[in-house]
């Protein structure tokens, strides 16, 4: 029964979580300003199954990390802090198939049922789009980590809001992990948001506005929801978004052993009976994608500029900048706007409200979703987003476009369809530093309870395809999309639609996206590192 | 102009027959007659947004939409594990026909396919098909079992000899007439369309007047509690044109009514067909690591409007289609290669603005008139080999 009264009444009872089991990043996010990824190999499995028994009172539960979110956010709310109102460090951990392989056994990972985190993603790199060619960048045998002569049984993830507290904690659970020559580190990636751009990737772009809110309760109470319920419940949207813009999911599409979503000609409404996992101990693990992206910031800015200065001459594009440009393959502008509801120019305050941001459709008109009485936040203001059909205003190739098509039908069936293909996003930036030079890009990190049904599908199938998710005028994601063709090797193309309706592609085999690591790891519960990987 | 209809992807096996492209214009002109009918019912006579180009010429320019879905059959991951469905796919499911128990594919997604395995079931080829039925009962006898034809119509009467020529290049050289007809008429369901090959759909979802009968049902606008629905979900549900549990029928549906909401009139574009798009090997490797070659070779239509297409490798390569990895996973089932081909099909709308007719209310049940459901199947499954 709802607690208030509301239209939820149509949605059946969300299942109570595992609070104390679940490792706090794949349902809540650390969402810490600086994050370390150690990626490790086992040298000896006994010392290093010892090893996790003293990581496991270590590692953070949803239930620390749900209730910290909480504080940290009515903190801040209260005092108007960004900074310096609370300080913690978080720890997780997760496995590669060749990590459980040495802990439990080899038979243990045939038992798995995702293929691609059996296989690895190295052995996957080329489905991903990733060079063949050994000599580019971006070939598995360059990477730092994962690839193949690097290969990674575990990676420990240390958060943290305080960058002395993530050395000094990250220092320390790297020794309890390697002191008894149990793991080796094969890789650090120390991660920071940008020190002049909080907020946004190396391009400028704001990044991490669009996240799936799972479904399920923390415990019984009524303001119980793991993804708090912030829609006018008089609204039919209350049904399936908590807040404006941010769909619910069932937890069985994150977490093995949950309740799973359905879609149609099922109710989406009611969750599919969980899957028993295979292997048993697998229930409350989720698997973790890590993809170390460098982004060659020089590189996609001298293309922005130069198809902007052709892309002017044409009739429908005159006036076109290098920044605009940019924001159409992005879909959105530098401050997180979209383009759906700021087509002109940027627009600073509406890419700063979390929830207007995030509130638009492209098949249909999308009026403001209205908030429930008593959501501290100010009322939508902003120009409604409007149909956007053959991608007049937001090209159908741009990037959150293309990864989350909202209310449009797909190659896959109707929008409720892509309900089963979301994925919670965990990643921060590297590298930049004072000048903001050099080595630097996205350390892409995503939970999801089937990496073939979800990363590899969003970005096999989505992302690097030119006519779908949506048929024509199509084109890649130009922004992140990783083309291997025979035909035209590493080209990648899109279509823009100009003012006046005509229709232009512009190409690019210049690569300013370049996979330099990465790996398909399993984040199992807590009980299982406890029971199952340690002794 | 009005429009002559076409043979789907140009295909010219009618060309020597008397009369037989005439006959196909008149068996496609009465399909989309059938469509505005049928919507006509519901919105009112003169009132259909789907429109029939033979008979009539829209103002201004046509803009085209070209809808996409993946190849591989949706509905047989519900329930199943991905090898699981790859492997359903391929066993074919019973239902009745003209009062006798015929076998058809469960590939459902207007893409149909044979596996063929050498003896030690390693895969060697896979036929693709996305002809429709109609066709293939039109070349055989001149017209399909879903057109009567009416006085005065050409009087094409098919060439069986063509009929059984094509299978023998397309599907085996041991075809015989005898093997293809049944009490005196073409028999889709006969085993070189089924169990021993595949030379068009068999699938009862996957025909062409399915396809017309869709487009044509998901141009009427349709409203719930006083609003118009937009979302291509609510739309299936409330108009029960096609299954929601298909990637293609809520797609087409969708992009067809968004069109018709934004007032235009909507049709098929010619040739009426639907279409194999093309095949992505991103990530295939050969044996020895290297990327596969182009081993996709259009068989019937062109590269812009593929209609039967074999994936094979060719013997002087000296390996099989079984020994080719994807993503580090040997090509086990045809499904796995379904999986990786992008279907099509191409709708047009005129005079955007200019028609809108009054959205109706939702169907009491999922008619589904548009297309024979699955639940007339039989749930017997008998084992394809070829």
């Amino acid at each position: 029964m709802p607690e208030d009264g509301s239209s939820a009444a149509m949605v059946a009872d969300e299942p109570v979580v595992d609070i104390h089991d679940i490792q706090g990043d794949i349902l809540a996010g650390f969402r810490k300003d600086h994050e370390q990824f150690s990626f490790l190999r086992i040298a000896e499995p006994a010392a290093a199954r010892r090893g996790l028994r003293g990581l496991v009172p270590r590692l953070s539960p949803l239930a620390d990390v749900v209730a910290f979110n909480s504080l940290f956010r009515s903190m801040r709310q209260r005092r108007g802090e960004i900074h310096g109102t609370l300080s913690v460090t978080w720890a997780g951990v997760a496995f590669s198939a060749t990590g459980i392989a040495a802990l439990v056994s080899p038979e243990e990972v045939e038992s798995f049922e995702d293929e691609p985190f059996k296989l690895g993603m190295a052995k996957r790199s080329s489905l991903l789009g990733d060079p063949t060619d050994a000599s580019l960048p971006g070939h598995p045998a360059r990477w730092l980590f994962g690839g193949k002569g690097t290969p990674v049984d575990a990676v420990l993830l240390v958060a943290s809001d305080d960058p002395n507290q993530l050395e000094h904690t990250g220092e320390a659970l790297l020794e309890l992990l390697t002191r008894e020559g149990g793991f080796e580190l094969v890789y650090v990636q120390r991660c920071h948001v940008r020190h002049d751009a909080r907020g946004r990737e190396h391009f400028g772009f704001r990044d991490g506005i669009s996240q799936p809110a799972p479904r399920g309760r923390l415990g019984p109470g009524p303001a119980s929801f793991l993804s708090p319920r912030l829609v006018d419940p008089a609204d039919e949207r209350a049904l399936r978004f908590a807040r404006p813009g941010q769909p619910l999911v069932w937890p069985g599409e994150f977490v093995l052993g949950l309740e799973r979503q359905a879609i149609p000609p099922d109710n989406d409404l009611a969750p599919l009976p969980p899957d028993p996992p295979i292997p048993a101990w697998a229930r409350n693990g989720s698997y973790l994608v890590i993809r170390r992206l460098r982004q060659d910031v020089d590189a996609f800015a001298e293309f922005t500029r130069k198809a902007a200065a052709e892309l002017a001459q044409r009739p429908g594009f005159a006036g076109l900048t290098a920044e605009r440009l940019a924001a159409l393959l992005v879909g959105r502008w530098p401050s997180g706007a979209p383009l759906v509801r700021a087509p002109a120019s940027d627009d600073q305050e509406l890419g700063a409200d979390d929830f207007a941001s995030n509130d638009f459709g492209y098949a249909n008109a999308h009026p403001p979703t209205p908030l429930r009485a008593g959501v501290d936040h100010p009322p939508d203001r902003f120009a409604a987003a409007v149909a956007d059909g053959n991608g007049a205003i937001c090209p159908v190739a741009a990037h959150v476009r293309k990864v989350n098509p909202r209310d449009q039908g797909t190659d896959i069936g109707g929008p409720r369809a892509t309900l089963r293909r979301f994925i919670l996003r965990r990643g921060l930036p590297f590298g930049g530093g004072p000048d903001e030079t050099g080595d630097r890009g996205l350390m892409f990190a995503c939970y999801q309870a089937s990496i073939d049904r979800q990363f590899e599908f969003l970005i096999q199938d989505w992302v690097n395809q030119v006519k779908k998710p949506t048929g024509e005028p199509g084109g890649h994601d130009l922004l992140i999309a990783q083309a291997q063709s025979r035909e035209s090797g590493r080209m990648r193309r899109a279509v823009l639609v100009g003012s006046d309706g005509s229709e232009a592609a512009i190409e690019a085999d210049t690569e300013w996206v370049i996979p330099t690591g990465g790996g398909y790891f399993f984040a199992p519960s807590i009980s299982a590192v406890r029971d199952v990987l340690s002794e | 102009m009005p429009t002559i209809f076409d043979p789907p992807a140009n295909l010219t096996d009618f060309d020597a027959i008397p009369d037989q492209r005439e006959a196909w214009h008149a068996v496609v002109s009465a399909l989309a007659d059938q469509a505005i009918a049928r919507t006509e019912a519901l919105v009112g006579g003169g009132h259909s947004q789907y429109y029939n180009p033979a008979a009539r010429s829209p103002g201004g320019q046509l803009a085209e939409r070209v809808i996409t879905w993946n190849g591989f059959p949706k509905t047989l991951y519900e329930g199943r594990t991905e090898e699981e469905a790859w492997q359903a796919a391929e066993e074919l499911v019973q239902f009745r026909y003209r009062g006798r128990i015929v076998k058809a594919r469960p590939q459902d997604e207007y893409l149909e396919w044979c596996t063929h395995r050498d003896g030690d079931g390693q895969i060697v080829a896979v036929d693709f098909t996305c002809e429709g039925p109609e066709y293939w009962q039109s070349l055989a006898e001149g017209y399909p079992d879903s057109v009567e034809p009416e006085a005065g119509w050409p009087s094409a009467g098919g060439d069986p000899d063509a009929l059984v020529e094509l299978y023998r290049r397309h599907v085996s050289g041991s075809v015989g007439r005898d093997d293809l007809f049944a009490g005196g008429h073409y028999d889709p369901y006969n085993a070189w369309n089924t169990e021993r090959g595949a030379m068009h759909l068999t699938n009862p979802s996957n025909t062409l007047s399915a396809e017309i009968i869709l487009a044509g049902d998901a141009t009427v606008l349709r409203q719930r509690d006083g609003q118009v629905l937009e979302d291509d979900d609510e739309l299936i549900e409330c108009a029960g044109y096609g299954e929601a549990t298909r990637a293609s029928d809520p797609t087409i549906g969708g992009a067809v009514n968004s069109l018709a909401r934004a007032g235009a009139l909507i049709t098929l574009k010619n040739p009426v067909g639907l279409y194999i798009d093309g095949i992505d090997t991103t990530g295939w490797t050969k044996p020895d690591g290297s990327d596969v070659d182009d081993f996709w070779q259009i068989v019937r239509g062109s590269a812009d409007a593929t209609v039967r297409a074999r994936y094979e490798v060719p013997q002087s390569e000296g390996f099989a289609v079984g020994e080719i990895q994807i993503g580090g996973e040997p090509i086990r089932w045809a499904g796995q290669i379904a999986e990786r081909i992008t279907m099509k099909l191409t709708g047009q709308a005129a005079e955007l603005g200019a028609h809108r007719a009054q959205p109706v209310g939702c169907e009491p049940a999922p008619a589904a008139v548009a297309a024979p459901s699955h639940p007339a199947l039989v749930e017997m499954r008998v084992r394809a080999h070829a």
